[in-house]
């Protein structure tokens, strides 16, 4: 089966066509199986091994992978939330589509839909360095959060407008609880 | 020799304390904070006991209940680590008073070198170098060019009421000073309202290096050499190194005889660092005396071949210190990296969390003194220090090979590390160089340290291939279980997923 996949490396996103076939069963448990995967055209052959759960050591062309597979804190193992995949050093989150079911403009974890950025612990406000409706690049300062005796800057994900801002100077916020959203 | 000491601390200092005492045959007990029932120095200790809620006033600082632990395991000496109860000479007093020895230096000697003023004064009045400067405002031009001549020149004019760069002004000469002090003082009066200005001794890049020190109740004190402590942020130390690349044999000479001198004079014993900065010209100046064992102490044990902790208990057990001056020999050199849970892509925001996978570093020339495990959540109440993670070579370049290949190795899921961090600082050439001073991380961070690498191809199209198998293995079981419903198998799914009750163990007939 194809599977349309988009893989987001940093800021930098690709879109590619991925296909992969066993010449033995996964759950069957046997010594080393291989794929035979297809990436945008390119056919090559994959001798992959699960080492622990979601831990994957894979051998293309005799080079020796590892790569670790998991899903973001909050998001459910069923959803179609992306994967984060730790490939040697580096992370790429990995979003998996089944092109017969993929519906253009459907909002993401990573599209441009609206964001609601949330405490990612305990904190207090300390200060907020926006304004609702204001523009916000990425990487922008949003607020500061002191935790940890620390104080510290929340910046945009993306570019866009602050559509809401539900924090507020001086007060003490729980993880998870809704900070500013991003349009 | 004790039979018995409690580690007034937690995380990796306190099962590194643990280690050496296992090692003499001594026993160990643990003291933890509600939140930290499960963590590695509860489960390594013998015994341990719970002193109090989360919040470190109500527990590691809470000398109180620590004595308390301590009388009811029969304890007879106590180890503080660092940070927390190290240097309170109010809980060192308690000790003694409760019969309890305090592993570490005596009290006076504590409480003189504890206060950064009493120190330098006492410093200076032994005629020894301080970080020159006055800390008060500066009334004439007359009295400006007297401290500026006391001081030496460079100097640096700041605005006592001032920030942000305005109202400074450096001052290479005398002959210079005169404008300097004037268009510093206008500049002071229009950016604050207040014209005072006071003035220090303008070090060039300085460079922190350190010397520890260790001395016995008998009147012995030598010096261990220096530690180079010059990569911090935000004053924290992040990567120290043993011996400093900029010291030579002279210089160190000249440091460690004149820390040897600070400690005599504070009535020092045990082990303590005494800190100086050090500018390109190689004068160095006094900071202030670490009157305890340091986070960074491994670099020094690692050149050395000895052990400060097991030195530490034979020393308050009364015992004589055995290394004379001329045994000290620095072999080889070390380099250790701390490890914090912060994310270093995002200004290093704390990152505490589920440690849900751990990858760690070994092989030759590899040491790791760490407080976490796989499965432990990261509490966000202390100090986020995961590990240390330090490396010994014959020689600098040996050591920087050796660090950047146990950081490739070092690998930690579910939470944010600074690891990234380090594996780019190991290559950059200021570093390799060792052109080090206490502005080289801001500067490298500024520069872009943390950019962005370009992705690879080849990787992308694994993490393409591993993100495909995980959704498959994930359908194969899904697809697995209704036919085959058997109740140890899900119970071992369950265990595995940490799933408690499992899922059908009392379905039962």
């Amino acid at each position: 089966m194809k599977l349309a996949i988009k893989i987001h490396s940093g800021s930098k996103t690709s879109d590619h066509e991925f296909e992969a076939t066993e010449d033995t069963s996964v759950a069957a448990g046997r010594a080393p199986s291989t794929s035979r995967i297809t990436f945008d055209g390119e056919t090559l052959l994959a001798d992959r091994e699960e080492i622990a759960p979601g831990v994957y050591s894979i051998l293309i062309d005799g080079r020796s992978y590892e790569a670790q597979v998991s899903k973001q804190a909050g998001d459910s193992e069923g959803s179609s939330s992306p994967y984060v995949v730790t490939v040697g050093l580096r992370n790429y989150l990995v979003e998996i589509r089944d092109p017969r079911r993929w519906m253009r403009g459907r909002a993401g974890v990573l599209d441009d839909g609206p964001r609601e950025i949330v405490a990612p612990m305990p904190g207090k406000i300390v200060r907020v360095l926006v304004t609702e409706n204001q523009e916000v690049i990425q990487g922008q300062g949003l607020l500061v959060i002191e935790a940890m005796k620390m104080q510290n800057e929340i910046r945009a994900p993306r570019a866009g407008r602050v559509e809401r801002i539900y924090a507020r100077e001086g007060t003490g916020v729980e993880a998870g609880v809704r900070l500013i959203r991003i349009v | 020799m004790f039979r018995k000491i409690l580690i007034a601390n937690r995380g990796e200092i306190a099962v590194r304390v643990m280690r050496t005492c296992r090692e003499m045959g001594i026993g160990t007990v643990a003291v933890y904070s509600e939140v930290d029932r499960k963590s590695l120095h509860v489960r390594y200790a013998d015994e341990a006991y719970c002193i109090g809620p989360a919040p470190s006033t109500e527990s590691y600082l809470h000398i109180e209940r620590i004595l308390d632990a301590a009388k009811r395991s029969n304890t007879e000496a106590v180890h503080p680590g660092y940070g927390f109860l190290a240097e309170n000479p109010e809980f060192a007093r308690a000790c003694a008073e409760a019969g309890l020895v305090f592993i570490g230096p005596p009290a006076a000697a504590m409480e003189l070198m504890g206060s950064k003023t009493s120190a330098r004064h006492a410093l200076i009045q032994a005629g020894l170098p301080v970080v020159p400067g006055t800390d008060r405002h500066l009334e004439s031009l007359e009295e400006t060019h007297r401290v500026a001549e006391g001081t030496g020149y460079p100097v640096m004019l700041k605005a006592s009421a001032g920030g942000g760069g305005k109202g400074l002004r450096l001052v290479r000469s005398a002959a210079e000073l005169e404008s300097a002090y004037h268009t510093a003082r206008s500049e002071a009066q229009n950016a604050f309202g207040n014209p005072a200005v006071y003035l220090e001794k303008y070090l060039d890049r300085p460079r922190h290096i350190e010397i520890q020190i260790l001395g016995d109740q008998h009147g012995r004190l030598v010096h261990l050499g220096e530690r180079e402590c010059s990569l911090q942020r935000r004053h924290q130390k992040l990567l120290e190194e043993c011996p400093s690349p900029f010291a030579d044999e002279e210089l160190r000479q000249r440091m460690g005889e004149t820390a040897v001198r600070i400690g005599k004079l504070a009535g020092y014993w045990n082990a303590g660092t005494v800190e100086f900065l050090v500018d390109q010209g190689r004068n160095f100046y006094f900071l202030e005396v670490n009157a305890r064992l340091q986070v960074e102490h491994p670099v020094t044990e690692l050149v050395l071949g000895i052990d400060l902790v097991k030195e530490q208990i034979r020393i308050a057990a009364g015992e004589r210190l055995e290394w004379r001056q001329e045994d000290v020999r620095l072999r080889g050199a070390a380099i250790e990296c701390r490890v914090y849970a912060e994310d270093p892509t995002n200004n290093f925001f704390p990152s505490p969390g589920y440690i849900t996978r751990l990858q760690v570093p070994a092989g030759p020339g590899v040491r790791r003194d760490s407080g976490v495990y796989e499965g432990w959540t990261v509490p966000l109440e202390y100090d986020p220090l995961l590990s240390k993670i330090s490396v010994w070579g014959t020689a600098r370049a040996d050591a920087i090979a050796r660090m950047r290949r146990a950081l490739g190795e070092y690998e930690v899921f579910g939470i944010k590390t600074n690891i990234p961090f380090f594996r780019r600082l190991l290559v950059h050439p200021d570093f390799t160089a060792g052109h080090l001073d206490t502005g080289l991380i801001d500067r490298v961070l500024a520069a872009g340290l943390m950019e962005e690498e370009p992705p690879s191809p080849e990787e992308e199209r694994v993490a393409a291939l591993a993100a495909a198998l995980y959704v498959r293995g994930r359908q194969a079981q899904k697809v697995s279980e209704p036919a085959r419903a058997s109740a140890w198998k899900s119970a071992g799914r369950d265990a595995a997923l940490n799933r408690w009750p499992p899922r059908g163990a009392w379905r039962r007939a």
